[in-house]
């Protein structure tokens, strides 16, 4: 328990809210990267349905999403079912750490891919030629040309990521319940303390939130300031 | 030999190309108005196009078979784009090693610079390099890439006027001293009538004809002439560099004929180039006029142009040179063929 104004407030909330939010963000990056990579290259005509796909969290009532996932996620479907045949013990992941990281992949990946597709759509096919005929391979395209030249679009794509996941709630509430130190996040702990009068609570934590939230914004548009890379 | 056979079907364009074999010496030039098919065939032998169907055989090395297509990476091109496509997150050094560092041969980075005369440049960042600059790192950064074939992509029209005047001696030095093949894309005659020794004049995407530059060069409606009218190249020697005045004196092959020229950077053989309408006639040298030109030929045809103009085709030795002059001129002196006649040139048309 931590005091702070006189306050006794329960820390794990924060710590399990950091590490989705963690998890979530670098799960995001990598499989974020090749679908923004795809869009970004695409020039066939169905290009606008995955867009839209891809889009789909922006407008979707949270707890539309969460209700598919919980659905989708139930222990006797086919989700459960492969997990128990790949070794899982009970193919559960509603109401589990795991399951909150795969809502909330689902919730942010639009934050994570519209940024990352915006920036490589900015990388001039000429350089990515030229590398080729080079005989750059595709990893060495990827780290030595494609990265350099989108590093403002992956610190974009990873704030956002990182930033809608602490401050997520329907999807949350659906999948991940409120389990005390196991899926009880900040944004549902703070609900909670409203919910029961303790308004001190609520303020000290939204307090916290606050600033943190203000402190990685600040750094992140400082980064990004640094980071400018003029292409041509 | 570069044996193509190849198809590219796009929503707005076809490239159809039967069969096109080029002798793997020398440069080729790819000549053709936007929209023909040059850039896109370059872009087809470096194994950028993957919708590109065909045959493509270089030297003994089977780079296309139908769909089975050697990457780029596996083809040994080097490739200079119209921009140069420098990486800009990169100094210029970075650029070169990038290369370098995946050459099958090791060669010295300082050398090459030195030779691109970018070596001053090597730790400055890309982005506050200069047109002219930036494309002989890009030269450079092909260079050191160890290719087998040289493909060139309209290497200057992105460049001023100025700068296109100095980096096109340097093509030509290049083409000198590399005992390297090079495929030149552009539809500026100008480039052609310096550096090629072969042209695939493209059209619509198919190919129309494949001349050498003397060919081309030899007949009147040659698609070089269509923009600026008939000019010719003559082959010659460098005299002496240094003539004073700003000058020097060539001699052009073939003759004892002494040819002057506004001052050129290299000793060895130079490509004179000349526009017909630059060209006058006269039946006696004059011995009075500031032309510092006079070249003994003799008129081979006379082909009328127009109402006024008509262009006159003439031997000088074993060259060819085309003279535009006046109907009205034609008449007075009484031209015809086979006389013996002299071709008037100021020193300074000639570049």
């Amino acid at each position: 328990m931590w005091h702070i104004f006189g306050v006794e407030i329960d820390p794990n909330p924060i710590w399990t809210t950091l590490s989705v939010a963690l998890t979530t963000t670098l799960v995001l990056l990598i499989i974020g990267v090749p679908i923004a990579w795809k869009l970004a290259r695409m020039t066939s005509r169905w290009k606008v349905l995955f867009e839209a796909l891809v889009a789909l969290p922006l407008v979707l009532p949270p707890t539309v999403l969460g209700f598919y996932l919980l659905i989708s996620m139930n222990p006797n479907g086919m989700v459960a079912e492969t997990l128990r045949f790949l070794g899982h013990p009970d193919g559960q992941l509603t109401f589990t750490f795991v399951g909150l990281v795969v809502g909330s992949v689902f919730y942010s990946l639009p934050f994570a891919v519209q940024p990352l597709m915006h920036a490589f759509e900015q990388v001039p096919q000429a350089l990515l030629d030229a590398a080729k005929t080079m005989r750059a391979n595709t990893a060495s395209l990827f780290w030595q040309v494609i990265l350099p030249l989108s590093r403002r679009g992956f610190l974009t794509a990873a704030t956002l990521a990182f930033a809608h996941t602490v401050g997520e709630f329907g999807v949350v509430l659906m999948v991940g319940g409120n389990i005390p130190g196991e899926t009880r996040m900040v944004s549902i702990a703070i609900f909670d303390h409203v919910e029961s009068l303790e308004y001190a609570q609520a303020h000290v934590l939204s307090l916290i939130m606050l600033i943190f939230s203000f402190a990685v914004l600040l750094s992140v548009y400082g980064l990004n300031r640094k980071f400018d890379v003029k292409v041509g | 030999m570069l044996d193509i056979q190849t198809t590219l079907v796009r929503e707005h364009f076809t490239l159809d190309i039967p069969h096109l074999s080029l002798p793997s010496t020398g440069v080729t030039a790819l000549f053709g108005r936007s929209g023909s098919g040059k850039s896109t065939l370059l872009r087809i032998l470096a194994g950028l196009e993957h919708q590109a169907l065909g045959r493509i055989q270089f030297n003994d090395q089977l780079w296309q078979d139908g769909k089975q297509c050697l990457p780029p990476q596996a083809r040994s091109v080097g490739v200079i784009f119209q921009d140069g496509a420098l990486f800009p997150h990169m100094t210029v050094r970075q650029n070169l090693q990038f290369a370098l560092s995946r050459a099958p041969l090791t060669q010295d980075l300082v050398d090459v610079a030195v030779r691109c005369r970018i070596d001053h440049k090597l730790d400055a960042p890309v982005p506050i390099l200069s047109g002219g600059e930036k494309q002989r790192v890009a030269i450079a950064r092909a260079l050191l890439s160890s290719p087998q074939l040289l493909l060139l992509d309209e290497p200057l029209s992105a460049l001023d006027t100025a700068t296109k005047k100095e980096i096109l001696p340097f093509l030509e030095e290049l083409k000198d001293s590399l005992n390297l093949p090079m495929i030149y894309v552009t539809h500026a005659p100008a480039e052609v009538e310096r550096l090629a020794d072969r042209v695939v004049f493209l059209r619509e995407g198919r190919v129309d004809c494949v001349e050498t530059l003397q060919q081309a060069l030899s007949r009147v409606n040659s698609p070089l002439f269509t923009d600026e009218g008939a000019s010719s190249v003559l082959m010659a020697q460098v005299d002496i560099l240094d003539a004073m005045d700003g000058l020097s004196r060539l001699r052009l092959d073939g003759t004892d004929c002494a040819l002057w020229v506004a001052q050129v950077d290299h000793l060895g053989g130079y490509r004179v180039r000349m526009m017909a309408k630059d060209v006058g006639i006269g039946l006696t040298a004059p011995q009075d006029s500031s032309l510092l030109n006079v070249l003994k030929a003799t008129i081979e045809r006379i082909e009328p142009q127009d109402s006024m103009r008509v262009l006159l085709a003439l031997r000088v030795g074993e060259q060819k040179l085309f003279a535009q002059i006046s109907q009205r001129s034609l008449r007075q002196l009484q031209l015809q063929t086979e006389m013996q006649v002299y071709a008037l040139i100021k020193a300074m048309a000639l570049v």
